[in-house]
């Protein structure tokens, strides 16, 4: 357990009636960028609220370096770093005053907070009120407050949240570069496939607060299987012609047809046997679902 | 990191906030008012031989133990709470590697620390409110008398040591609760029932009327000894409590 960052087991936690996180397993390695993906709600903030000390599980066990998790533990802390939601701030202080808040909490030298302004490239307004920055340069102060001290690990959950789209391409290639950079394991949560998808090495997908996908990205386009859809000029014919042969059919928009369990070499055999009994075919594909579907179909299913 | 850090932690956060303008602004409003008080209606009788100082600072002090103090306790704990209430600051503060105990308890002694200030600052206005009256009332006497020195200590002591219940249960509240409007309305009630309530022989006990009984009896040359001790005790008992029910809260 020891070269695990993160070692999650059957943790639970519920608000009165509301079970937020449902025995959750998760398995984060030392070095790796981690991609926590679920859809709003499924259980995300309050596990890693729950990582970082902030919520007191209901069971399970949860250990950061291979020790165990609980409140005031300020050893583990200081190898953590964290932006929980959007960042916040003390907004009649400058931004080098917030940090240095943190700075003296983590007891540094005040050269770090230059180097995480470089870092974030807030070294020109860190003497700025915050109250005058805009919402992406506070998002980059939480982060230079989470990088303060070099942590081993960074949890940054959902760093890009109101983000508009060129700062979120401006926190991603920020996020991209730390772990070369710093050699730091970074554990990302987000509700955005694509987001993650451009920074991780490892993925875990939680649901209605259960992990049902973990593994690496690769491991998730493994699981991908496309499917054949034809176009015929009379769906409910060729329907009844296809469920005669043993074909497994479903209907889909239009004059579409769906074929889930047939593979692409075998569609043009069928084509034939369909010209053959005199059903024109108009279209012929084989679709192969992007990550987005697959995940959209992973956390839609538990729905 | 070590409780002192985090206490001058507390005074950083402070700058240039309401909380920081209030511990100046309100003492000097009470004294402002006993001022023209004193011009209106002199001060004493000068054919008593008494010093003006006294009940300049008498008066002074019950108009602030009465009214003020619950009031501005109300207001200066939540402004500081209010502090790491907004943007949810504590799911920032509370991940540091320090032990909540101590994050706690350095709010604590902020708190206790802001109300010695303004004591301080009470004092300090008296004393320029009196300058002014030497220049402006000759006839007073101030410029004659000596100023009392060790009696103001015995009251801005006493002051503090009363209050420090209240500030307890308000900082507890404020830090509870996240907003201003929950912490006001309690302070506000909590102060308006001990203007009843120092009337009764309750108010021994009621510690919004502990400070102004106290100082009302000191006036009079008694010091009251259990508003003083329940003020303390309920200080440092509620400060354990406050301390033990905020460290085992979840930050959601």
């Amino acid at each position: 357990m020891n070269n695990k960052a993160i070692y999650i087991e059957n943790l639970c936690k519920s608000f009165g009636t509301v079970h937020a996180v449902k025995g959750l397993n998760l398995d984060v390695p030392g070095g790796c960028v981690f991609g926590f993906l679920g859809p709003n709600g499924a259980g995300k903030t309050t596990a890693i609220r729950l990582l970082l000390g902030l919520l007191k599980p209901d069971a399970g066990m949860l250990c950061l370096f291979g020790q165990p998790v609980k409140h005031s533990t300020p050893a583990i802390m200081r190898r953590v770093g964290a932006l929980v939601e959007t960042a916040s701030s003390y907004p009649h202080l400058s931004g080098y005053q917030n940090l240095d808040i943190l700075r003296r909490m983590r007891d540094l030298s005040t050269s770090s907070i230059d180097d995480v302004l470089e870092i974030v490239r807030l070294k020109d307004v860190a003497n700025r009120k915050v109250k005058t920055y805009s919402l992406g340069m506070r998002q980059r102060l939480g982060l230079a407050g989470a990088l303060l001290g070099r942590p081993e690990l960074l949890i940054l959950d959902e760093p890009t949240n109101g983000l508009d789209p060129a700062g979120i391409r401006e926190m991603r290639s920020l996020i991209r570069k730390l772990p070369d950079e710093w050699g730091v394991t970074i554990f990302l949560s987000s509700h955005y496939l694509s987001e993650i998808e451009q920074t991780a090495t490892h993925l875990g997908i939680i649901n209605e607060g259960a992990l049902i996908f973990q593994g690496t990205p690769g491991d998730l386009h493994d699981k991908l299987t496309g499917q054949c859809v034809i176009g015929v000029d009379r769906p409910d014919e060729v329907f009844a012609l296809l469920t005669a042969w043993g074909i497994n059919v479903e209907y889909s928009e239009g004059r579409h047809l769906i074929l889930p369990g047939t593979a692409e070499s075998d569609l043009a055999i069928l084509n034939a046997r369909l010209v053959q009994e005199g059903k024109a075919v108009f279209h012929l594909a084989y679709v192969q679902p992007t990550l987005e579907d697959h995940y959209l179909a992973m956390t839609e299913e538990d729905v | 990191m070590n409780i002192i850090k985090l206490f001058q932690l507390e005074w950083m956060k402070m700058r240039n906030t309401l909380a920081w303008t209030l511990i100046f602004v309100a003492p000097s409003v009470v004294t402002l008012l006993q001022f023209f008080i004193i011009l209106k209606m002199g001060v004493g009788d000068p054919k008593d031989g008494l010093s003006p100082w006294t009940p300049f600072f008498q008066q002074t002090m019950m108009f602030w133990s009465l009214l003020m103090l619950p009031l501005f306790i109300t207001l200066e704990t939540a402004l500081l709470a209010g502090l790491e209430h907004q943007e949810s600051h504590w799911k920032q503060i509370l991940i540091q590697p320090v032990r909540r105990v101590e994050i706690y308890a350095a709010k604590f002694m902020a708190a206790m620390a802001l109300m010695a200030l303004s004591l301080i600052i009470l004092w300090a206005s008296i004393l320029f409110f009196g300058f002014v009256l030497v220049w402006i009332r000759p006839a007073y006497g101030f410029q004659h008398n000596a100023i009392p020195w060790l009696s103001a200590l015995a009251y801005l002591g006493l002051s503090l040591a009363a209050s420090w219940f209240i500030v307890v249960i308000h900082q507890w509240v404020a830090l509870r609760w996240r907003g201003f409007v929950a912490p006001l309305a309690f302070g506000v009630v909590m102060t308006v029932a001990g203007f009843i309530i120092i009337q009764t022989e309750y108010r021994d006990f009621y510690p919004w009327a502990m400070p102004g009984w106290l100082i009302m009896g000191f006036s009079k040359g008694d010091l009251i000894l259990r508003p003083l001790i329940f003020g303390m005790a309920g200080g440092l008992i509620g400060s354990i409590t406050a301390i033990w029910d905020l460290v085992r809260r979840d930050v959601v």
